[in-house]
């Protein structure tokens, strides 16, 4: 080697430590904060809880206790699938139970779960909030926008509402014709393939209240939206731009607690699941019009709820089903029900519900499960 | 090209090329993956109405965060605010916190003021389990809805009401007040929460109404007040509306006593008002008697920072960050284990003096009451002294 190969491999060497030293000087400054150096450090805070005993963590801590009320039925449980926490299912023709959760969208079928996700490539969203299926496709809502999914897994993006927050899908009704969305900046349903029509404050001419459209239901001749100032009624019937065919239950004067969190009709009433209990609206749908007071009654963990946070309600088979911070509740005949695992388990956080025949699936924060409804008497 | 890199490692000695692969090595597990900061998303109105109070409350924000940055950060991590404006907006929140929570990945949220938009930053960290922290909004309603993310460290409306109530009672024998209620700021629900106090503390409220927003002329809400004969008229509205309906009702010759909440304290308030806010009652959301020397120290560092004096908002924003500094040491930045301590701190000391989260996480601190005296608010426990 002569000298010259020498001082090269020489001076590439001292290089290639140098580069390295500083790469390595440089990461570690990112992570350490920067000392203080004349500057006052005196926390202007001390912590008095510093004492606290990780009991006192637990006062307000998410938990899952048992039930263990008088009022109880104890039926099986399946055991639970893991997913990411759940907002939404449905159960399409095949009998696909499809999750939307906080990761992206999940599909079970024959106890195998497939999952469609942003980090993988295979869904174009970080989530999915809400779905609907239509019979051929399947619509997912995300907090980015609307898209549908075909049976072949052709996934398709579509514009319900071009205003600022309408690419925010916050609920997703099929109604055997057309699928409604709500959104931030209103209501949108589909008229033809693709084409969506608006209605908002401004179109409703102040009939619907406010834009912020969490739940929608739409069933004979109602459109019901669930939003921040309460609950609106639209006669569909008779124009969206007609107020007078519009009918507003007020938040404030109702004393319905927000967030509504879900609605379900049992073919005579709308039920109504909020964080402060379950409410039923004993007033008919065909005499709100006539009617100046909306009448409510309110169900608690006074009357035998396991939890006054209600996130899903169904109305299936004749009964009202509850999805609560604290487990799965029945409203039958006006008879308040707890349903707990016969294994002794803890009960579920539910956050959706879906039912498909006599099964019940149960949507948690930590996947789903499901239980038989036959077996409850 | 293999003759060309045998001929290139052949020019290095064997433990040349063993430093370089064992540097390449310590560099590689030098890196753990984690983030090299701790993310907070701001949400506020920065323009728009409320934009004054935002921006005090972001100054407030931005001085905690330098503290806890020149003492060493979040275990050696810089604590970083993304602050997004929300204009008072309901799509624009939404478009914040989905950008916050989902692109930046932030840890925590700090922000709103008016009811429906914290709601709706209150809806997006619920969801996404990511604590919220509000040091603005007082509406009650935010923390009794069975929120697991949701902490307010100021004191709520409901804790106001309570304090005017008594001290109306007690001071002006008060047992008739009619109130006059801001429709966005407070609402309906707040107006009843208020006759409901006021009912508990065996006074009737006369008369209760609104306005619409924008105006600038009340008199026909006065006019309507007066005509019911109260013995006190209680405002419960916005910083600049709430000086506006007090100089029309003085102008009006209403001379009762007037009271108001924690709008009546703010500097905004008392320049819009000017001598018209002489006696008038109100609750003060920082007395900085009660933070001591951690007072003074945030104090002055504020007008030293700013060149402006820091007011109740900028004290909210202040402690709001300390406590999630605090939550964030402890919660290794995690969202589930900071929301775990925040939820545990059922007490601690600050510039706002004492204060805790109860089981809602809703401060505990009772409202304080306060009487404006040549533009200073003074509380009444110590107004003698001045």
């Amino acid at each position: 080697m002569t000298s010259n190969t020498r001082n090269y491999s020489h001076a590439i060497f001292w290089l290639t430590i140098l580069v390295v030293t500083a790469a390595l000087f440089l990461f570690s400054e990112s992570t350490t904060a920067p000392t203080a150096s004349s500057s006052p450090t005196r926390p202007p805070i001390t912590d008095s809880t510093e004492a606290r005993s990780d009991t006192s963590v637990a006062s307000r801590k998410i938990s899952n206790d048992g039930q263990t009320d008088k009022g109880s039925i104890a039926i099986p449980f399946s055991p639970m699938i893991a997913c990411s926490r759940v907002n939404d299912m449905v159960v399409d023709s095949r009998g696909t139970l499809w999750i939307a959760t906080e990761n992206g969208l999940n599909a079970l079928n024959n106890g195998e779960m497939k999952e469609f996700s942003e980090s993988k490539g295979t869904f174009p969203a970080p989530q999915a909030e809400c779905l609907a299926y239509d019979g051929q496709k399947l619509w997912v809502g995300t907090l980015f926008g609307l898209f549908s999914m075909t049976r072949s897994g052709r996934v398709e993006k579509h514009t319900a509402i071009s205003q600022p927050g309408g690419d925010f899908i916050l609920d997703l009704n099929w109604d055997g014709i057309s699928l409604w969305v709500g959104t931030h900046a209103g209501v949108a349903f589909m008229e033809k393939e693709d084409r969506f029509t608006l209605i908002d404050q401004q179109v409703s001419n102040g009939g619907l209240r406010n834009n912020w459209c969490q739940n929608i239901m739409r069933f004979s001749a109602w459109f019901v939206a669930a939003h921040d100032n309460g609950i609106s009624f639209w006669n569909t019937g008779f124009k969206a731009a007609n107020p007078e065919f519009w009918k507003n239950i007020d938040s404030g004067r109702s004393g319905i607690i927000r967030p509504i969190n879900d609605m379900t009709f049992d073919g005579r009433h709308i039920w109504i699941a909020t964080s402060r209990g379950v409410l039923y609206l004993t007033t008919p749908l065909e005499k709100l019009f006539s009617e100046s007071v909306s009448n409510f009654v309110n169900y608690t963990t006074v009357h035998g709820l396991p939890d006054n946070r209600i996130n899903a309600i169904l109305a299936h088979r004749g009964a009202v089903w509850l999805g609560t911070g604290k487990g799965l509740a029945r409203i039958s005949e006006d008879k308040i029900q707890t349903i707990i695992p016969a294994d002794g388990g803890s009960s579920p956080k539910i956050l959706a519900l879906a039912a498909s025949g006599d099964i019940l699936w149960l949507g948690t924060d930590r996947g789903v499960q499901f239980v038989n409804t036959a077996m409850v008497k | 090209m293999r003759k060309k890199l045998r001929r290139i490692f052949r020019k290095f000695d064997t433990y040349q090329l063993l430093s370089i692969l064992l540097l390449i090595f310590l560099l590689w597990f030098s890196i753990d993956g984690k983030p090299s900061e701790v993310r907070i998303g701001i949400v506020l109105p920065l323009s728009g109405a409320n934009s004054a109070r935002a921006a005090s409350h972001e100054r407030g924000i931005k001085l905690a965060a330098e503290h806890v940055n020149k003492s060493g950060g979040i275990n050696g991590k810089k604590l970083t605010l993304i602050s997004r404006n929300n204009d008072e907006n309901q799509a624009q929140t939404a478009i914040n916190m989905r950008d916050l929570i989902y692109e930046h990945q932030v840890t925590a949220v700090v922000g709103g003021i008016s009811p429906i938009n914290s709601r709706i930053i209150q809806q997006y960290c619920e969801k996404a389990q990511v604590p919220f922290l509000t040091g603005l909004c007082t509406h009650h309603e935010l923390t009794e809805n069975s929120s697991d993310y949701t902490f307010r460290s100021i004191t709520d409306d409901k804790k106001q009401f309570e304090a005017i109530c008594e001290f109306s009672t007690r001071r002006f024998h008060a047992r008739k007040p009619a109130l006059i209620f801001d429709p966005v700021l407070f609402g309906q629900e707040s107006a009843q929460k208020f006759i409901e106090t006021a009912l508990k503390n065996g006074q009737q409220v006369v008369a209760a109404v609104s306005y619409s927003s924008g105006i600038i002329n009340f008199r026909k809400q006065l006019e309507t007040l007066k005509a019911t004969n109260p013995d006190a008229l209680v405002i419960i509205a916005p910083p600049l509306e709430s000086a506006m309906i007090l100089r029309q009702a003085r102008e009006n010759r209403f001379m009762k006593p007037i009271l108001g909440v924690n709008p009546f304290s703010s500097n905004e308030f008392i320049d819009y008002a000017g001598i018209y806010s002489e006696s008038t009652i109100c609750t003060l959301p920082f007395n900085p008697r009660m933070g001591g020397q951690r007072a003074d120290y945030f104090l002055s560092e504020f007008l030293e920072k700013f060149g402006v004096p820091a007011d109740a908002d900028a004290a909210m924003g202040y402690e709001a960050i300390m406590l999630l500094a605090l939550a964030l040491k402890a919660g290794e930045y995690d969202r589930q284990m900071v929301r775990n301590y925040l939820a545990s701190m059922h007490g601690w000391e600050s510039i706002t003096g004492s204060g805790g989260f109860d089981q809602n996480g809703n401060q505990v601190r009772p409202a304080e009451v306060a009487i404006i005296k040549d533009r200073q608010k003074i509380p009444v426990n110590l107004e003698e002294l001045f």
